[in-house]
This record gives C-alpha cells, structure tokens and sequence, in this order.
C-alpha cells in the first residue's frame, strides 16, 4: 500500500468516524454551570499555591525547632561553665580574689541568666516566626486576585518586623532567674 | 467576528463571545475528543471540562494566535487523563459497533466501511501518543511544529511518532488486507439474510 493511499484511508476514516457524534445543544448550559461551581469553590481548592505555602510553613517550622535546639545547647552550655568557673575560684586561697571572684560569679550569673532569658525569648520568636508565617500565608492565600510575590512579600515583611518588635520590646519584661 | 477578538472579548468576561467561541470549535473538539476516547460519554465530559478550564485560564493567553495550540493542548491533556481514569482504551466498544452498524450502507459503502473498520482497529493498537499525533494531523489537520506546541514536545518527536504511527498502520492493513475477503462474505451472508444496517 503507498503512503499517500494510507494517508488517505486514515483521514477518512477518522472523519467517518467522528459523523457518528453531533454535539448536544445541552452543553454549554453544562459548560456555565460547571464555571459557577469550579468559581465558587475556588478559594478551598488545592493548587500548587496551596502546596508553595505548605512548604514556607514547613521551613518555618523547621527553623523555629532549629533556633528552641540552639537556644537550649547555648543555655546548657553556660550552665556547665558556671560551674567549672565556681571550682576553680573555691579553690583560691587569696581572699581578695575570692571576693572579686564572688562578684564576678554574681555578674556572669546574672548576665547568664539574661542571656538565658534572652535566649527564651528566641524560643518564643522561634514559635512565632511559625504561628505568623502560617496565619499570614492563611490569610493572604485568601485573597485570590494578589500575585503570590506580593503576598509573599507582605508575608515576609510582617514576620520581619513582629520579630523585630519581640526582641526589642517584649524580652525585656520577662523576668531573670 | 475573527477568533482574536473573540479571544480577546473572552479575556474581558464576555459570555457572549465564550459561546461564540465555543460553537465556532465544539464539533472540532468534540471529534478529537472523541477519537482519542472512544467513548461518547467521555468524550462530551472531555469537552466540557476543556472549556471550562479555557474559560477559566483564557485571561492568561498573551498571543490569541496560539489559542488553538493552547485550547488543544488543554483538551488532548484532559482526554488522556480521562481516558486513563476510566481505563478504556477499546476502540471497537459495543456502542461503537452498533453505531456503526446503523449508520453503513451496504450496498455502496461497504469496502469503504470495512476499511474504516481497519483502520480503527488499526489505530486501536496504537498507544495513546502515536494515536493523538495521528488524530492532530489528520483530523485537526495540524502541522508538526503546532502538534508540537499542543503535546509540549519537539518536532522531531512528533515527526518520529507520526512516522511509527505509519509504519505501524501499515504493516497492520497489510495483515488485515489479507483477510478482507472474509469479512466481505460476512457481510454479503448479512445482507442475504436481510440484516442491513438500518433495521
């Protein structure tokens, strides 16, 4: 058989095919319909969007954890020098220095314990790093007409500046050990 | 009105146009659909859905000269995942042999017919991307570089496809040319016992 008999055949074919089915006048009343439905559950649907925002939470979360386990290894480690430092200054004879070193252990303590309730405000930033990037991918992801990178961006900004705000103001009124 | 400013009405919101639009290509579409299905049912779903999410996704188009790629490309995607969620890649259903059957005249279509025949069964044993290039050159009346832009391929995948396709239908019609002459005494004993198509 030559090709173009072939060719021939296969376009017939195809288009005798196609004359068994007329489309129905129902259709693009179907077609509306469907618009409406697909437009009005369009804010609960999964997309990639959804999944994009997913994955910020996710990395947010893992930060959040990453900064409580630096915070607790930092606080754990300055608890172990405090004690080496209060063995080796019992140990001195000279009093003086035993005095001056007393003092000295009261200021590292005391500037241990800011810093360790520094470092428990970075626990509640690591938190609210999450808590603010999830409610502000929540509630932006809502607004359907905003580009993603403008939401993104407002998203990113808020979280920047409420953690900005926690560490200039709100540590300083938790209390020291 | 000219596709572009009926595309370009659509973008706006217009109803009106989307309806024009939609008559201008359904029967078009609704025949691709249709030969890549198998199935009227999945075929009219295929259709719809196409449309919607032409509608829904025509605000996007920056080139209304490519919305014919984009709106095939957009159903050849829905098709086949339609045609894999309903796992039916049989050309020949019943429904289809007794639309066919209705619609033959034996007496002076019937080589014709047993040749349709063959050539769906044909391309029945094709896989679903030789089938949809053969359907966009042949039915669609597409070019390679625009089955291309619908299938999101290179050319020259296209051009081999099309050429397997070929080669495939070939040695097929070959195999099916030699038993012709029984399906044509088949249908000779039919007619004698006065069963044609249109009873």
């Amino acid at each position: 058989m030559e090709m173009h008999e072939l060719d021939n055949k296969i376009k017939r074919a195809l288009f005798c095919k196609t004359n068994e089915i007329e489309p129905s006048e129902e259709t693009f009343t179907l077609i509306l319909a469907g618009l409406e439905k697909k437009q009005a559950r369009r804010i609960f649907k999964t997309s990639y969007k959804h999944y994009f925002v997913a994955f910020i939470c996710a990395l947010s979360v893992i930060f959040g954890t990453t900064l409580i386990q630096s915070v607790n290894v930092k606080s754990s480690t300055i608890a172990s020098i405090n004690t080496i430092k209060t063995g080796i200054i019992l140990d001195k004879s000279n009093k003086d220095l035993e005095k001056n070193a007393d003092e000295v252990i009261k200021d590292a303590a005391i500037s241990d314990n800011t810093r360790i309730a520094k470092a428990d405000t970075s626990k509640t930033v690591g938190v609210n790093v999450f808590l603010q990037t999830f409610a502000g991918c929540f509630l932006f992801n809502q607004v359907n007409d905003l580009e993603l990178y403008l939401r993104l961006l407002i998203i990113g900004r808020m979280t920047l500046v409420q953690t900005w705000y926690d560490n200039k103001f709100w540590h300083r009124q938790v209390p020291s050990y | 009105m000219e596709n572009t400013d009926l595309i370009k009405r659509c973008q706006l919101g217009d109803v009106d146009s989307f309806s024009e639009l939609y008559h201008l290509h359904r029967k078009k579409a609704l025949g691709t659909a249709y030969l890549i299905s198998n199935q009227k049912g999945i075929a009219e779903d295929i259709v719809q859905e196409s449309f919607i999410e032409c509608f829904r996704k025509i605000s996007t188009i920056k080139n209304p000269e490519a919305f014919e790629a984009w709106f095939y490309k957009i159903l050849v995607r829905t098709g086949w995942r339609m045609v894999k969620k309903h796992n039916d890649f049989l050309l020949m259903g019943d429904q289809n042999m007794e639309g066919l059957s209705t619609t033959m005249d034996f007496n002076s279509e019937l080589d014709t017919s047993v040749t349709n025949l063959m050539v769906h069964e044909a391309l029945a044993q094709l896989s679903l991307p030789l089938k949809t290039v053969v359907i966009l050159y042949y039915f669609n009346d597409m070019t390679l570089e625009k089955i291309s832009k619908v299938l999101g391929c290179f050319p020259g995948t296209v051009k081999s496809r099309l050429y397997n396709a070929r080669i495939q239908l070939h040695g097929v019609l070959n195999e099916d040319e030699l038993k012709e002459p029984i399906i044509n005494i088949l249908f000779n004993k039919r007619k004698e016992f006065g069963l044609n198509g249109n009873a």
